[in-house]
């Protein structure tokens, strides 16, 4: 069952075609990863997604609904959340607060003058329980910013989970960790999948753990599909390994 | 495990309780040591007043970082709605304040609705502007208004029927105004609400995209700022029975910057006592010179330069950190 | 007949505008910093002219000495005050300047700032010059000359000398200046050393027809505000057109309202502007 369809979506930068009529198709519980070389258009296909920018032309359909050009929050609260390259989380509050903002904005309740001791505790205790689903267990009282790296990376995820979403975007979770984090990360995204059902975006410049990890990859090079089939064929795809040897691409 | 939010926030409200004790007992310690000094009580009401103003700017630059450079512009609309309607509509202090809160959301709700819409830069310049338009504004109307000269005689106060006529009184109406504003303010910080203003100054994208409607939020800090400090012009016109265009001057508004720079952004306490010093220290410092003007500046930059959380912050922060130590240790045992 | 003569009071009025504005484009450009102390200088220069005028310095002279040396205050200032919050958030960049206006203010009033000073108009440019049926004073055309050809002269050194190329990289992006071995605060005390030297350039040509006192420029800092809000924050072309429109907004509200509402019709355009061109004429406003 297809989640996510992107049509014809393009995009361009003056004279440059950042995302050309690209087409993509995602299947509902799976982990689909989109790779390229530099430049190739996908942190633009990421950002029109999530809608950060607004395409020139072209649809997004999501469970079948046109969320083309949706703001971010409208985004966020049908069901489709992201994560940061560079770690986005609220550095100066305690880790459970972090998570707690994202459940309450859910609700409704961000703009709330009061909230009930039931409410609070209720919010707390799933708070707690999604943080111990990204590894965070033991670390709520703490502040985000005094966490590690990779912590704060699982910390950004649980932020995104706290809205419930369907579809969970994630640029570059892999990006400037060390080796045993990404290890760590990537079992986090398996077993969102496996276990919540989620869907799962993602791009990603790491190759090697990206053919593990997909269900199905989606190749960009200048600003257009090249390649669109699961690990194993990709592997063996001329026009990818073209690519990557004419691209800076850091293997 | 609930018990740690719950032990969380029963220590967070305590500061705050801690804290509103001494402001109250502070204040009512002092009309019994300014026995027979009427003068000392009259610059203390003064200083009350100039704590809520202070309050008001601090409910949006502590809460959202965004700093307003023409705060005085809704002290002075305040003033203005309430001197005029005042002489036309009733004396009630009650009355008049509901009555300029709702001319005030009205207002500023429309004119926020543009400014918060606008990045950092553009924000202070427009609100630096808008001062100076209500500045402009008091003259178009000289008639009513009474221009340079401000607007003079008005009536005296009533409250429930009764006329407010005692410097007494009048000081502990607005100890019991700031009061209430700080315990509104305190609420409001440990509110979803307030939660959500900081978490929106600390990092606007990522509110963005957990669903939380941004400018929404930040429309509601300027509005119930904007309503503050239109409050603290109401009880300014009723306690001074007059008010002048130089409310509305971005001098004053610097003045009120100054409050909260120098008390320390988004601590709450820190512009209120703030205010308080910085009130009594222009009295002082302006009975032996004129030229205080060269002193605030330079106070100011110094200010900023070497303690960009303000004094009062920087011992705040101290204190902060002193007790989630304490309260670290305690969880640990 | 009104009506071109407004038109004619509007363009004297733009010109004043622009040569000031673009004290304020420049300095925003290559510190990313906002100038509250800008109309300071503007008074700063204004009052320097009058005072230099009243020692008996002829008018031409003081005309580049004013300006010179709120020039040289503003190197010191950029050198003392400015540059210990380079890497500081925008805030604070805010906060300090607002903090030098006030400053400044205060200077400014103890050196008589208090009271308004007029500066006699120059006895060469003292007629009235009459075309068809319209006349203005000769200063005003003469004034709005020099600020047109002061920024011409600006704007040609910023496209053809080596400082100019500086600037400019350094517009762009603050980094890639670095990057290619721009000695940054050498930079920043030239940017800051000319942008008051044109504020008080602007002050000083101003000052016989908006006279000389402490805060003589703080109307005219809201009225560049405006433009360089109109114009896009940092737009230097969107800025010239914009202090126009501004100084013709203006001064025909004058005409027909009276100078208050003016400046409140200009404000109430300039939101309703915002509310669907937020980045200025050109759309080239800075965003962060």
């Amino acid at each position: 069952m297809i989640i996510l369809e992107v049509s014809e979506l393009t995009k361009h930068f003056g004279g440059l075609k950042a995302v050309n009529g690209v087409n993509l198709r995602v299947q509902r519980g799976s982990i689909h990863s989109i790779i390229g070389p530099n430049g190739a258009g996908k942190t633009t296909l990421f950002n029109l997604i999530t809608g950060s920018i607004r395409p020139m032309s072209g649809t997004v359909l999501f469970e079948g609904q046109d969320i083309t050009g949706w703001p971010p929050e409208r985004l966020a609260r049908g069901g489709v959340a992201r994560t940061f390259q560079r770690t986005s989380i609220f550095m100066d509050l305690p880790v459970l607060e972090n998570v707690m903002l994202a459940i309450r904005s859910r609700e409704g309740r961000s703009a709330a003058l009061w909230q009930s001791h039931q409410h609070e505790d209720e919010d707390a205790d799933e708070a707690r329980g999604i943080l111990a689903s990204v590894g965070l267990r033991g670390r709520e009282d703490a502040k985000a910013g005094m966490l590690a790296h990779g912590y704060q990376r699982a910390l950004d995820i649980a932020i995104g989970l706290a809205l419930k979403p369907r579809l969970i975007l994630m640029d570059e979770p892999l990006a400037g960790m060390s080796r045993g984090d990404r290890e760590t990360i990537a079992s986090l995204i398996t077993l969102l999948r496996d276990t919540m059902g989620l869907t799962i975006i993602v791009v990603e410049h790491d190759v090697g753990m990206i053919m593990r990890l997909s269900d199905r990859i989606t190749v960009m090079q200048h600003g257009t599909v090249i390649a669109d089939a699961p690990p194993e064929e990709i592997r063996g795809n001329e026009a990818v390994r073209q690519a990557y040897l004419h691209g800076s691409f850091a293997e | 495990m609930t018990g740690a939010t719950l032990s969380e926030r029963r220590t967070r409200s305590r500061g705050g309780l801690i804290g509103l004790a001494i402001v109250a007992l502070a204040g009512i310690v002092l009309p019994f040591a300014s026995a027979g000094q009427p003068f000392l009580l009259m610059l203390a009401s003064h200083a009350l007043i100039a704590a809520i103003l202070a309050l008001s700017l601090d409910m949006l630059t502590g809460n959202t970082g965004l700093l307003s450079f023409g705060h005085a512009a809704w002290f002075g609309f305040g003033s203005y709605v309430a001197g005029l309607l005042s002489k036309s509509a009733s004396s009630d202090i009650v009355v008049l304040s509901l009555l300029t809160l709702a001319a005030t959301v009205l207002v500023a709700g429309v004119i926020g609705a543009v400014l918060v819409r606008q990045i950092g830069k553009t924000f202070a310049i427009l609100t630096l502007a808008l001062s100076q338009i209500m500045f402009a504004i008091v003259f178009v109307f000289s008639d009513i208004t009474g221009g340079e000269d401000g607007l003079q005689g008005i009536p005296m106060a009533t409250f429930l029927g009764m006329q407010i006529v005692s410097p007494t009184t009048w000081y502990a109406i607005l100890l019991v105004a700031l009061l209430l504003a700080l315990a509104g303010a305190l609420h409001l910080r440990r509110s979803p609400l307030g939660r959500a203003w900081l978490a929106i100054r600390e990092n606007g994208e990522r509110a963005r995209f957990i669903g939380m409607n941004v400018n929404k939020l930040k429309l509601m800090s300027y509005v119930i700022s904007a309503g503050l400090a239109s409050l603290a012009g109401v009880l300014f016109v009723l306690f001074n029975g007059a008010t002048s265009p130089d409310l509305l001057h971005w001098l004053e508004s610097g003045k009120v910057l100054m409050y909260v720079v120098l008390g320390g952004v988004g601590t709450i306490f820190g512009p209120v006592i703030g205010a308080v010093v910085f009130t009594l220290a222009e009295h002082y410092v302006s009975t032996f010179t004129d030229a205080w003007l060269i002193y605030f500046g330079a106070l100011f930059v110094l200010i900023v330069i070497v303690a960009p959380g303000g004094l009062f912050g920087g011992a705040a922060r101290i204190a902060e950190r002193l007790s989630a130590r304490k309260s670290g240790r305690r969880t640990a045992q | 007949m009104l009506a071109l003569s407004l038109v004619l009071n509007g363009i004297v009025l733009g010109s004043v505008l622009l040569l000031f504005s673009l004290g304020l484009t420049l300095i925003y450009g290559v510190g990313r910093i906002v100038n509250f102390a800008h109309g300071a200088l503007f008074s700063a220069g204004a009052m320097a002219g009058v005072w230099l005028v009243a020692s008996g310095v002829p008018f031409g002279l003081a005309l580049v000495v004013a300006p010179v040396g709120v020039g040289l205050i503003g190197v010191l200032i950029d050198w003392a005050i400015l540059a210990r919050i380079r890497d500081r958030p925008m805030v604070d960049s805010l906060l300090l300047t607002f903090g030098l206006a006030l400053l400044i203010t205060g200077i400014l009033y103890e050196l008589g700032g208090r009271n308004v000073q007029i500066m006699p108009i120059p006895q060469v440019l003292g007629g009235v010059i009459s075309m068809g049926g319209i006349s203005l004073p000769a200063y005003r055309i003469f004034v709005s000359i020099l600020a047109v050809a002061l920024t011409v002269a600006l704007i040609l050194f910023l496209k053809n000398s080596k400082w100019g190329l500086r600037v400019r990289a350094a517009n762009d992006d603050p980094e890639m200046g670095a990057c290619i071995g721009i000695d940054r605060e050498r930079l920043m005390h030239s940017v800051v050393g000319v942008s008051a030297a044109l504020a008080a350039a602007s002050g000083v040509a101003a000052a016989p027809i908006f006279t000389a006192h402490a805060v003589v420029g703080d109307k005219i800092l809201i009225l560049a505000f405006m433009t360089v809000i109109l114009g896009g924050l940092g737009s230097l072309r969107g800025a010239v057109v914009a202090a126009y429109v501004v100084g013709l907004i203006l001064v025909f509200g004058e005409g027909y309202f009276g100078g208050q509402l003016a400046l409140m019709l200009l404000f109430i355009m300039v939101m309703a502007m915002l509310i669907n061109w937020p980045r200025g004429f050109f759309g080239e406003g800075r965003t962060e």
